[in-house]
């Protein structure tokens, strides 16, 4: 096997930025909690990992900053140094060196300027080099090459000693069943054999984790033997006292080549290029559409025997599908867990106090939605902290908690995922919004408020805040109509709801994936139109008694609601007469409702989203395309879009 | 370069462009986009703008799903030439080709005149397969391209 370095680059960047991750969210427990020594530890090591994957990688001015810092940890453990905020500050700021120093390191980067910076903060925190104790052992050829604790048991937790029956059939498989039921009961923190070499097993097995977990010996014994073929299970909880005597040893091991010391690594998970998961993704895609073919041509030939084959690879394809779209689901954490950092230095810059909570960790999102989404939420939190939330003095003088309440929560409805950002702040100035509004020509003079969907449209206005110069303006346009633009290329939409005194929730409302998406398939006249179902409310016949004239204009009644009436023949420009027998769709976004008349719905199905190069000209109402079953392109309505008009 | 006939008209372009010739077939029309554009077209899985060559120079669009689909790529973008149907490769180039006069420019989208056949019987129109992506698609700023 060649080794492919770029392929180790990737693995790299991942892996060192879980280790950051878990830096970043234990300096803040422990900025939190004082003397907590467990984040204490936790920081360390993930420093101490971090500092033992750049070496492997020959990064060695990161590896060298990243040693300074844990020199200084180190020093903290011992007691040597107090915990100060000047500290928290120094390791915060040593903390984002490495993450910058991880854009476009390579071996023969020097010290990012970040780096130099911090570095001289840490010394400054120190009182001198905080190296002086801790030399670096270096090997000739300047590898610095670092081989993990040798137990990879030692840790906290509990040790879970599991022994398979001897006719075990397909020793791997229980053995890899047995660390996932371990999972279920908390974080298994190492496996020994490694989880992998396990995997491969084929003969029975003896092997033990570290699990991190509340649950009971029995429980623990009772969930893993669920694994099938257990023959005995062992649960020893004194494992956690030895990590007190555990020694980081620093091994030189010569002419060790990068790759085994990346893999020894218990891993969790198999990594999979994005690229690849695309890549299943499209063609899942082509099967979906020429098993419809195939259905079609089947149904045609009317074998029974054909149908029932046909039948069941239509159930397989369908399974399958499923099976590509969840691998590509990552819980929303992953993105979520770098914004307590963010809050926390927002807060401290505004010289507010702000109580960060998040909900909903474990919603799952598809992978190129959730790499996107981060920005935007960014942008809200950001202007919640600056906008919504007050000044610890103006909250206690209007009777609320010094401390303002931020929450981002993360919730399933339907097939879509909401993601809120809340707060408990001022909530946005109508009269000031609509004044502004007014000026700018953007709502009509007789307009007397505004309600929260046109409060939205009114601050999403590019430049709508940014050119206010009125000071202690609570409006929200700081990026309001970056985070809109965002969300919408991505298929999703935001709402708006504030309430003054009381605080403002913005919620992005986004589809689960990007690639596959649930449509209603419509026709008018000879052309088909595919509207995505996350805006479709409902569907109804056309009916006299439902559609009725108001001042000239086609309105459709439904439940004492009038909602206006759009017809996809019209919106689409398309020519001839439209038919007689017709359907209704009513469409929402948001608060709003609306009527599209189409001539037929021909049905809901799966479509696949495709782009396509869209002609210079033409209408901006397509989110982009898909094939239909007779390989026929179709256009993908954006039915947000139909709203802008009317 | 690519010899094709569309409209009536004898025309080529550079054999560098063409990636595929496909049969035509059935497009799906664009709203809004201007007459010449055919629609999209699904290559194997691919979607394609096919731009109508013959309604381009002026002529009636070829119903039905004779002729061809000239697959070229050019300003960055692949897109799809609808044409009656394609004829000869050859070489073209030197005394052979000819500035294009004005008028039978259409539009900025002939490149010159290229005089074919042994005694330069017939002349055809070089396409500018850039000058057309511009034209058709969304070249210069990719927001208006979907994604």
């Amino acid at each position: 096997m060649t080794i492919d370095p770029s392929r180790y680059a990737e693995l790299f960047r991942t892996e060192s930025r879980e280790q950051l991750s878990a830096m970043n969210r234990n300096l803040l427990l422990l900025e939190q909690g004082g003397e907590d020594q467990e984040a204490l530890g936790a920081v360390f090591r993930a420093v101490h990992t971090f500092k033992g994957m750049c070496a492997t990688m020959g990064f060695h001015s990161v590896a060298e900053f990243a040693h300074e810092v844990e020199s200084l940890l180190d020093r903290v453990r011992r007691g040597e140094k107090a915990h100060t905020p000047e500290l928290m500050d120094a390791l915060f700021a040593a903390a984002d060196a490495l993450e910058g120093a991880l854009e476009g390191v390579s071996e023969s980067s020097g010290m990012t300027e970040a780096m130099t910076a911090a570095l001289q903060r840490l010394h400054d925190v120190a009182g001198g080099s905080a190296t002086s104790e801790f030399p670096a052992v270096r090997l000739a050829g300047g590898a610095l090459v670092e081989v993990a604790a040798a137990d990879p048991l030692e840790g906290p937790g509990v040790i879970v000693r599991v022994k398979q029956r001897a006719d075990t059939m397909l020793p791997g498989v229980r053995a890899f069943l047995a660390v996932t039921k371990a999972r279920t009961l908390g974080d298994v923190a190492a496996v020994s054999p490694s989880e992998d070499a396990l995997r491969e097993a084929t003969e029975p097995q003896a092997f033990a984790m570290r699990l991190l977990t509340a649950h009971s010996a029995e429980e623990i014994e009772r969930t893993i033997r669920t694994a099938g073929d257990v023959e005995h299970v062992e649960v020893d909880a004194s494992g956690h006292t030895r990590r007190q005597s555990r020694a980081v040893v620093e091994v030189v091991a010569e002419g060790a080549s990068a790759a085994p010391a990346v893999a020894a690594r218990a891993t969790r998970h198999v990594r999979i290029d994005l690229a690849r998961l695309d890549t299943l993704m499209n063609l899942i895609g082509e099967l979906v559409i020429t098993r419809g073919r195939l259905l079609q041509l089947s149904a045609g030939i009317g074998d029974p025997r054909l149908d029932d084959a046909m039948q069941q690879a239509s159930r397989l394809i369908a399974d399958l599908q499923s099976e590509i779209i969840t691998s590509r689901m990552v819980p929303v954490w992953q993105v979520f867990d770098r914004f307590p950092r963010l809050v926390r230095d927002a807060a401290r810059q505004l010289g507010k106090e702000v109580t960060f909570a998040i909900e909903g960790k474990d919603i799952e999102l598809d992978r190129s939605l959730l790499d996107e989404i981060g920005e935007p939420l960014v942008h809200l939190l950001r202007n919640a902290m600056d906008h919504g939330i007050e000044t610890p003095e103006a909250r206690v003088l209007a009777g609320k908690p010094r401390a303002g309440r931020l929450v981002l929560s993360a919730a399933r409805d339907r097939a879509a995922v909401l993601i809120r950002v809340a707060d408990d702040g001022k909530g946005v100035d109508r009269a000031k919004v609509l004044a502004r509004a007014k000026a700018g020509g953007l709502v009509d003079a007789s307009v007397t408020s505004l309600d929260d969907e046109q409060l939205l449209r009114c601050i999403a206005q590019p430049g709508f805040s940014t050119a206010e110069q009125v000071s202690g303006m609570s409006g929200r346009g700081v990026g309001v109509d970056a985070v809109q633009t965002k969300v919408r290329t991505l298929g999703g939409l935001v709402e708006m709801r504030s309430v003054e005194g009381q605080g403002t929730t913005m919620t992005i409302r986004l589809p689960v994936t990007l690639a596959i998406v649930r449509a209603l398939l419509a026709r008018t006249g000879s052309e088909r139109y595919a509207l995505t179902l996350t805006h479709v409310r409902e569907t109804l016949e056309y009916g006299e008694g439902a559609v009725q004239q108001v001042r000239g204009r086609d309105v459709l009644v439904l439940r004492d609601e009038v909602l206006p009436l759009l017809d996809l023949r019209t919106v689409v420009r398309q020519a001839g007469e439209p038919e007689r027998s017709r359907e209704i769709v009513v469409i929402e976004r948001g608060e709003r409702r609306s009527g599209l008349v189409v001539d037929e719905l021909i049905g809901q199905q799966d479509i696949v989203v495709k782009q396509f190069d869209a002609p210079r000209e033409g209408l901006a109402l397509f989110s982009g395309a898909t094939i239909l079953a007779d390989g026929a392109p179709a256009l993908i309505v954006d039915v947000g879009s139909l709203f802008q008009g009317s | 370069m690519l010899l094709f006939r569309a409209a009536g008209r004898l025309c080529a372009c550079e054999l560098d462009a063409v990636r595929e010739i496909v049969a035509a077939r059935p497009a799906t029309r664009l709203p809004g986009a201007p007459a010449w554009i055919d629609g999209l077209v699904n290559v194997r899985g691919t979607l394609l703008t096919v731009v109508d060559l013959a309604v381009r120079f002026g002529a009636a669009r070829a119903e039905g799903s004779a002729g061809s689909i000239v697959i070229v790529s050019g300003a960055g973008k692949v897109f799809g030439l609808r044409v009656d149907g394609v004829r000869d490769v050859r070489t073209l180039g030197g005394d052979a080709l000819e500035p294009v006069d004005a008028q039978r420019d259409a539009g900025g989208v002939v490149k010159a005149l290229a005089h074919v056949g042994a005694a330069g019987d017939e002349s055809a129109l070089v396409c500018d397969i850039e000058a057309i992506a511009r034209e058709a698609l969304a070249v210069q700023d990719g927001t208006t391209t979907h994604g």
